[in-house]
């Protein structure tokens, strides 16, 4: 009796998490990014800002979700002295260090990667059981203007996607290109791969939130690709905030660890970008947030907490508009099943940000001749 | 407000689909009033279905197996091919409409251009699907007669007093607390609403003006009342909500066209039953504390399919099952994973019973990204009583 007494509660909760927190079991996997161990190695990258895609005997390999990552490897005795770490998704100039916790100074050895963003680097780490890593680009403290793109909702267009990287790649001024998500048409192991494979020839890194395509073959496989679904991270002086809202809301245990970036991000330029907006430009659609109450709270926090841009896929098409007076942009061109009669098909926005605020921003359109 | 609510409605009613108008309109001749001149109904024709247990079993297992796909299986199988045809003529109807809307929307990439009324067909054919459904269902298990029989009749004056748990993971709220006032004379009917959160600083306020083009209405000396329960109204609504621990509020201005259709109108066995159909459209603005005010549009839809309960004389009401595509009330829309993440409204169960003809109660359960149940006692003034 006891026994289907808690399996009944247990069922009932289950139902309700399902229901009303269908994003919980992502933000859970979110706390476990960055975070691994085998072979007498354990691993933690500070804020969840990369993946581990590889921990055995004298090889790391991680997938940067951020330009600056901070990493702590702890060594088990026994373990080998020459290590060699391999960055994907690295902005081309970025630099490694290795220190152990007294200050020293480690040999860091750069080594020729495969393709522009992939980096790889030889560390002697001299017996210390303790490292920190830390890769930085040379401009990580500058607090002049830059560009990054916003490319989101490729999905089954990632056979064609290359055009889009090679206008990307024509302009030097882009820093990064951070998507919105809708990476894939499936979420399927087989799309990260070829979109992983696609990405080698952009000569910048694609720093990216997950979309409602993304989580479509199950919770977690995201993350174990490309990183956490919600996360946050500064480059020259912006702070870039990512939310998972794949499923049309934020889950509660992202909307508190969104209180903290929201004042970290309160003295600074702070750019939001997720995936599904909080509210559809054309209401009667609604391709936006289930709820409008969570929504427009959502827009409010946004407000108060002095957001200055927020960015959005979801919708194949480009629109302009304001949440709460913050200037808003959906952005999804990647060349998913585009919106008809919209006058634009696959593009690329280009943002020119800096400590001084938000600057021009630039549609790239793809789907004209040149 | 009052200001911005006129033009606000002026452009309500030109934004109206006008597919919506003339599906409203079109059901105008199948809710008739009756005048004084008319003859008084004729008595509901007992339903035909044999009555033994077996039977009825065989009758409910042809409605879910093949019925599920074949609405109407369950009335073919009971013999009563009539209303076994109307049934699946409804479901054809359904899936043609629904299929040319969910393709429209498909195809357009969710144009704004056509996404309204893409949507409005969608969901238009999916309820005609549900109801033929439920209608076969309905008609095998109920028993001669019917379940209940509707109000003819309808009070001058209602008001209740609720209560609201509502189970939201993103606010504070839990429990509420509202009322409600419904006054109607002849065909213009005045509801207003107000709930407040009892554990938190949330305020909801609704009011709307409906016409009523057919259907019962207050009793009049002289007027014969509806011959069914069947009715169309045309309303115009403003609601303001306000949250106050999340620092915005928001209102919105209304245009809705709402019909029901007793589905004794169609079958012999379906007497007790109906299914209802509103569309509309709503425009207003969100406030924020420290922003701007944002502009607002939504795409209003209810669906019902419903049971009368008792009869005169005894306790009496109704209970339906209803959709409704408000993504902007208490439990607002479904939080689904997938391609039609946060496009669909949430659905619910509500009923009210009468017990005898001054008191009587409602009760509601909801489900959309938010859990609601709620009670509520009812008193009401009869128009019959007023001479």
């Amino acid at each position: 009796m006891k026994r289907a007494l808690r399996n009944g509660v247990g069922l009932i909760a289950g139902f309700f998490t399902g229901c009303f927190l269908p994003s919980s079991d992502r933000s859970v996997q979110d706390q476990d990014v960055g975070r691994a161990a085998a072979d007498g190695v354990s691993i933690r990258v500070d804020d969840g800002l990369a993946s581990v895609r590889e921990v055995s005997d004298g090889a790391l390999r991680f997938w940067a979700a951020a330009p600056i990552l901070n990493i702590h490897a702890s060594f088990a005795a026994g373990a080998v002295d020459t290590w060699t770490v391999t960055i994907d998704n690295c902005l081309p100039d970025a630099t490694l260090t290795a220190t152990a916790p007294n200050g020293r100074a480690l040999p860091v050895t750069p080594l020729s990667g495969d393709f522009p963003t992939e980096r790889r680097f030889r560390i002697e780490r001299d017996r210390e059981p303790d490292l920190d890593l830390s890769l930085r680009p040379p401009d990580a403290d500058d607090t002049g203007t830059f560009r990054f793109a916003l490319l989101s909702d490729i999905q089954e267009a990632l056979d064609r996607v290359q055009d889009i990287y090679a206008r990307m790649n024509q302009d030097p001024s882009i820093r990064f290109v951070l998507s919105a998500g809708d990476l894939t048409e499936r979420g399927a192991p087989e799309e990260f791969e070829r979109f992983q494979l696609e990405l080698r020839s952009l000569r910048v890194p694609y720093y990216a939130t997950l979309g409602n395509h993304d989580i479509a073959s199950g919770d977690g496989l995201y993350q174990r690709y490309f990183g956490r679904g919600s996360a946050r991270f500064v480059y020259r002086g912006v702070q870039f905030t990512l939310l998972d809202s794949a499923s049309a809301s934020i889950d509660p245990a992202v909307h508190d660890e969104l209180s903290g970036w929201l004042t970290q991000g309160r003295d600074r330029v702070h750019v939001v970008a997720m995936h599904i907006p909080p509210l559809d430009p054309v209401g009667e659609r609604n391709a936006s947030f289930g709820s409008r109450n969570e929504a427009e709270a959502l827009i409010g926090r946004f407000v108060q907490g002095k957001v200055d841009l927020t960015l959005y896929g979801h919708i194949h098409a480009y629109y302009a508009f304001a949440n709460g007076g913050i200037p808003a942009f959906v952005s999804g061109g990647g060349g998913a099943h585009p919106e008809q009669l919209a006058g634009i098909g696959r593009h690329y926005l280009t943002v020119d940000i800096g400590e001084g605020g938000v600057g021009v921003t630039g549609v790239v359109r793809v789907d004209e001749p040149e | 407000m009052i200001g911005w609510a006129i033009p606000g409605l002026a452009r309500v009613l030109q934004r109206l689909p006008p597919i919506v108008l003339v599906a409203a309109l079109a059901c105008a001749p199948l809710a008739r009033s009756a005048r004084a001149e008319d003859p008084p109904p004729p008595p509901p024709t007992p339903s035909p279905i044999a009555t033994s247990a077996a039977r009825r079993a065989l009758n409910v297992g042809a409605a879910i197996v093949p019925g599920l796909a074949l609405h109407g299986a369950g009335h073919a199988a009971a013999g009563q091919w009539g209303t076994a045809r109307s049934l699946f003529g409804i479901e054809l109807a359904g899936l043609g409409v629904g299929a040319a809307g969910a393709l429209t929307f498909w195809y357009s990439g969710a144009s704004p251009k056509l996404v309204g009324p893409a949507t409005a067909l969608t969901l238009l054919g999916g309820s005609a699907l549900v109801a033929s459904w439920l209608a076969d269902l309905y008609g095998v298990i109920a028993s001669e007669g019917g379940t209940g029989a509707p109000e003819r009749d309808l009070p001058w004056v209602e008001a209740g007093l609720g209560y609201r748990y509502v189970y939201d993971p993103r606010f504070l709220y839990r429990n509420l607390a509202g009322a409600s006032l419904d006054l109607r004379f002849r065909p213009v009917h005045l509801a207003a609403s107000a709930w407040t959160a009892l554990d938190a600083e949330n305020q909801r306020l609704r009011a709307t003006l409906a016409y009523r083009l057919a259907g019962p209405r207050p009793a009049r000396a002289g007027i014969a009342p509806a011959d069914d329960g069947s009715f169309l109204d045309l309303s115009v609504g403003l609601t303001h909500h306000a949250y106050h621990n999340e620092q915005f509020a928001r209102t919105l201005g209304e245009g809705f066209a709402l019909g029901r259709l007793d589905l004794g109108r169609i079958g012999p066995t379906l007497v007790g039953s109906f299914a209802e159909l509103g569309l509309g459209w709503a425009l207003g603005s969100a406030g924020y504390a420290r922003g701007q005010s944002e502009g607002l549009t939504l795409l209003l839809m209810r669906f019902a399919f419903g049971l009368y309960v008792g009869a005169p004389g005894r306790p009496r009401g109704e209970i339906a099952l209803v959709y409704d595509h408000r993504h902007e009330d208490y439990v607002a829309g479904l939080l689904m994973s997938g391609v039609v993440s946060g496009v669909l409204g949430h659905f619910g169960l509500e009923g009210a019973v009468y017990f005898n003809d001054l008191w009587g109660v409602a009760a509601e359960v909801q489900a959309g990204s938010a859990a609601l149940v709620g009670l509520s006692l009812r008193y009401r003034v009869p128009s019959g009583k007023v001479k």
